[in-house]
Order: C-alpha cells, then structure tokens, then sequence
C-alpha cells in the first residue's frame, strides 16, 4: 500500500470525521463521494498534513508521517478554486518554491499552458487557471495528488471539457490520486475506486459504477442519488443516436458526440415507465423487456428493479404497482426515452 | 523655523520607523495568527498608547529606564550613561508609543490574506517563514506601508512623551513640537506659527499617501475582479 490512514478527527464544535483509507501503489484514482458537510474535504486535509488528527496514524510507503509537517509530505494538493497566488504571474505560480527554475517547460507544454506564463492569474479563464493550478502541482513530482472539487469552480459548460482532459491527464502521468467530489459524473469518468462518505463516515467502498448501481443500503442510496449505472459499448452511430450494448440488451441513447465506444450507461429512475404487453418499436424510445427481480419502498414511491439483461431501476407509485399487477417474477416491458439515457465516457477508455 | 529641532525630530522619526518594521512584522504576524488563547492580553498592551495619557507612558518609560530599574541600571553599565534625557531614550519611548500605529495596519493586512494561499505555499514545500516573505508580506503592502507611514507620522506629532523622557535638550531631544510650545511661552508667535504650518502640510500629505495608497489597492483588486467576470 502507498497510502494507509486511519483518521480520527474530532472538531471543537462536535463534528467527527472517522475514515480510514487504503491507496494502492499501483496509479489509481479514489473518490470521495458525498454531500457537503461530508467531511471528505477534512479527509483531504488530514492526508495532506493541514489538519492535525485528533487520533489515528497515517503511513506513507511504510513510513509514519502522522506528525510530519505538509511541506515535508510528497503530495501536491489541487483547492478548489485553485489558490493561483494573485501577486505572482503564471510563470511565477509555476515556479514556486521550486529550485531549479529551468524544468517546467515540459509540464508547460504538457498541460498546454506554455502561452500563458506571462499572464496574471486573474486574466485566465476558470479552465486554465485549473491547468496553471495542476502544472504548479505537478513540476515537484508528487507522489500522490489530493485534489479537492477539481471541477466545482468551472461552469457547467466548462466542467465537461475539463472532466474529460482532467481524466486523461490522471491516466497519462500515472500518479495515484484521491479526488474529492459531490457530482456522480466526476466520480464515473475520474475514479476506480469509490468511498461513499456521510456524516464524516464511509459508507460502503468500491468501484464507482457498482457502488451507484448497488448501493448497500438506504443512506448510501440516499448519498449517490443515482439509480441505473451500467457500462455499455457503441455498436453504432446514427441520426445523433447512439445504439448500445448494455450486458444482454441493447438500447439507444442521444449521442453526446464526444466519439467514446465506451461509456457507462446512467439513467434516472424516475424517467422509466413500467407497461405490461407487447414492446413497440420505436427508435427515439427504449422498450426493454424483463423481469421484476426486486420491489422496495422508496419514500413515498416503489423502486422497482427489472431485469432486461442489465439491472434496471424504475419508480412507480404505489397506485401503478397496483393497477399493473407488479410483484417479482411478472414479466413487464420497461420504457425510457433516448434522450433520458445519460452517457459519461468510462475511464480508461 | 528651528531646522535643528526639524533635523531632530526627522532622525527620531525615521529610526523609530525603522525599528518599528523590524518589531512590527514578527509582532503582527503573531498577533495576526496566534491561536493561544490570551492573545487579547498582548493586543491590548500594544493597543495601550493609543488611550494612556502620553504623560503616563512617558513617566512610566521615564522610571523603567532610571537607575531604580533593572533595565536602566544595565543600560547605563553598558553604555556608561543612562537612558533618559538622551537621543536613545526618547528613540525607546517613541517605540512604544507609536507601536499600535505600526502592528494594527499590519496585523490587519496579514490576517486578511486568505488561509488558502497560506496552505498552497505549504503544500509546495515552503516553510511558514518562506511562505511569510513570499506570500503574506507582498499581498499585505498596503497595509505594511500604511503601518511604516503611520507610525513615522504619530513620532513626528508626539509632544508629552518626549518631554516627558527627553527634556528639552537642543539638538539632542528637542523636536518640533516641543519647539513650538516654547516659542508660544516666549510670546514668539510667528515663530511657532511657520513651524506648526510646517506640520500641518507634512502630516496632511502623510495622511493622503497613506488614503491613497489604500485606495489604488482597492481599485485594482477590483479592477481585476472585474475582469475576472468578463
């Protein structure tokens, strides 16, 4: 292991985050997942050295840095909204606190900030100033990165693009990395690894997808919000549709035109119906046929999981389950339109 | 005007200036960021000038400086004469007395630099006292030269204090505004009205460097907040 830390840390005014963590030494992206208030960030903080635990140990390569100050910690930490000095130019941000001055070319053109180095940190756009943050991160080598709601200060129409250069950037140095997030798309397309956190505890731990799929219980269904996640691959591409294979079945889903194969397959409960009798056909609308495996109350409504050849989520009210005559075992066809099907490129693909 | 009272109360000034940079920056940065918790204790002591009677502090620098005092008895083995009523002597008072003048504006600034950039310097590898010089001190500047013009200011206008530890000594400790009380209790009021016309520029143009200073930051934090948004 590159990282174990066992943390405890209890705040003055009664909050208490308990997490214990495991990074493998092998390059691998670990989410942490939840609401705000989690206490993922005070994770982040406690691995990075910026809080002192309450109780607890950390090791890194087998070495106790518990009491290690962080500018003695090989990490580099990415904050949310960056913390590019304002009184320094991008070349100097790059540079700080570095010896030698002449090696952040490479890392420059790397992250494709080469023509920004003369620039003020507030003339950049919110997605160059995260590359500047992760170019001045990157140039000291860290063993591990931290990165803390790398995308949360972006605009959604930027959060896109970054996502998938910021996935690509995680693959290609090959640096172990624990990412900080409340957004289930950050999580699919950066993580491998998933700690659904809440109330300062973790939940449940595991690949992302399974974890949305298969919550392990209530709170950690609660957390993730999410229902139906499943990897599928393009067979092939028509009239800004996509035509998939998800396990067994196959379905259409709107084309995010970002030219992936491979993606994991999301789509909400709520915008599944549940009809008995023949599937029609029709392009722009999925009729899956399956079999009700499961059926639990979910507030007020019923989540009923079906399966078509992957496991799908659908919720209906108590009335529906009623006059349809659901229970398990009945065969139903489950119906979603194309452009309900969300679509997140899988990571490493 | 008496331009060796002026020379006077100029070298007292720029020492006691000069002293109190090298004072203030460890002394705000403490007050700035401790978290022990009878701080307020220490705030309140460097607050103190600006509130006591000037009398009262220079009677108090006055006796701790005297040969009763352990501090004015090592001096003067040290030095082979005593503090008060000489050029040192008033340079330690002043210290004290315009010291609030020079740790607020600092501490201030240093403690409204936000905790992030503090931590980002950490978090690239450079220590608390690097990350002082490299990032506290150059988004402080205002407040650090308000602090230095303050207090250069304060020593200029200071009247009980001096004639409390300094006496009327001419050309060792007496400044400006004693000058010009003296010139009134001689009735040679056109003597003391140039001098006090004098101070009443220098002060007044101290008083609009250290407005605009703060004022030209203002504008260009916003100026680039506002181009952040564009």
């Amino acid at each position: 292991m590159l990282l174990i830390a066992d943390i405890d840390k209890k705040f003055e005014r009664g909050a208490r985050v308990q997490v214990s963590l495991r990074i493998p030494d092998a390059a691998s992206v670990m989410i942490l997942f939840g609401p705000s208030g989690a206490g993922k960030t005070t994770v982040l903080r406690c691995v990075a050295g910026l809080e002192k635990l309450t109780s607890g140990k950390i090791l890194f390569d087998d070495r106790d840095i518990t009491d290690i100050p962080p500018q003695r910690r090989p990490f580099g930490y990415l904050f949310q909204d960056y913390a590019l000095f304002p009184h320094l130019r991008v070349r100097a941000n790059i540079c700080y606190g570095l010896k030698d001055r002449g090696s952040i070319q490479r890392i420059a053109e790397m992250l494709k900030v080469a023509d920004l180095l003369e620039r003020w940190p507030s003339e950049l756009s919110g997605g160059q100033q995260q590359r500047v943050a992760l170019a001045r991160v990157l140039v000291r080598e860290p063993r591990l990165l931290l990165l803390d709601e790398p995308l949360s200060a972006l605009d959604a129409a930027t959060r896109d693009h970054v996502r998938g250069e910021l996935a690509r950037l995680l693959r290609a140095i090959g640096v172990p990395a624990i990412v900080v997030t409340h957004d289930w798309v950050d999580a699919l397309s950066l993580g491998d690894q998933m700690i659904v956190m809440s109330g300062g505890r973790a939940l449940q731990t595991g690949a992302p997808h399974e974890v949305f799929t298969r919550p392990a219980d209530r709170d950690v269904a609660a957390v993730v919000g999410i229902d139906t996640v499943v990897a599928g691959r393009v067979n092939r591409r028509e009239a800004g549709l996509l035509f998939m294979q998800a396990g067994a079945a196959s379905l259409a889903a709107a084309d995010p035109a970002n030219g992936f194969e491979d993606y994991y397959i999301c789509i909400r409960a709520e915008d599944v119906t549940i009809e008995r009798g023949q599937a029609e056909q029709s392009s722009a609308r999925n009729h899956l046929r399956g079999t009700i495996v499961d059926i639990v109350p979910s507030g007020v409504l019923m989540k009923v999981a079906i399966n078509v050849g992957f496991e799908l989520i659908a919720l209906v009210t108590r009335q529906a389950l009623g006059d349809l005559h659901l229970s398990k075992g009945v065969e139903v066809v489950a119906a979603f339109k194309a452009s309900a099907v969300h679509l997140i490129p899988k990571p490493g693909s | 005007m008496n331009w060796e009272a002026f020379f006077t109360t100029l070298k007292l000034a720029l020492t006691t200036s000069a002293l109190l940079i090298i004072i203030s920056l460890p002394l705000s940065y403490w007050i700035a960021f401790s978290k022990w918790r009878w701080k307020f204790f220490i705030e309140a002591i460097v607050a103190l000038p600006l509130v006591l009677p000037p009398t009262v502090l220079g009677f108090y620098v006055l006796v701790g400086m005297g040969p009763q005092s352990p501090i004015g008895r090592w001096y003067e083995s040290l030095a082979g004469h005593g503090l008060p009523f000489t050029f040192g002597g008033l340079v330690v008072a002043s210290v004290l007395y315009s010291l609030p003048f020079a740790v607020q504006p600092m501490a201030a600034a240093f403690g409204s630099v936000e905790r992030k950039y503090i931590e980002a310097s950490w978090m690239l590898g450079v220590s608390s006292l690097g990350t002082f010089f490299k990032v506290i001190v150059p988004q402080s500047w205002a407040g650090v030269i308000t602090g230095v013009v303050l207090s250069f200011a304060h020593t200029v206008g200071e009247f009980g204090v001096v004639l409390m530890v300094g006496g009327n000594i001419p050309g060792v400790t007496r400044t400006l505004s004693i000058d010009i009380y003296d010139q009134v209790q001689t009735l040679n009021y056109s003597s003391a009205a140039s001098t006090s016309v004098v101070l009443l520029i220098l002060s007044f143009v101290i008083l609009s460097i250290v407005y605009g200073l703060n004022r030209k930051v203002w504008l260009l934090a916003a100026d680039r907040r506002h181009r952040q948004e564009v």
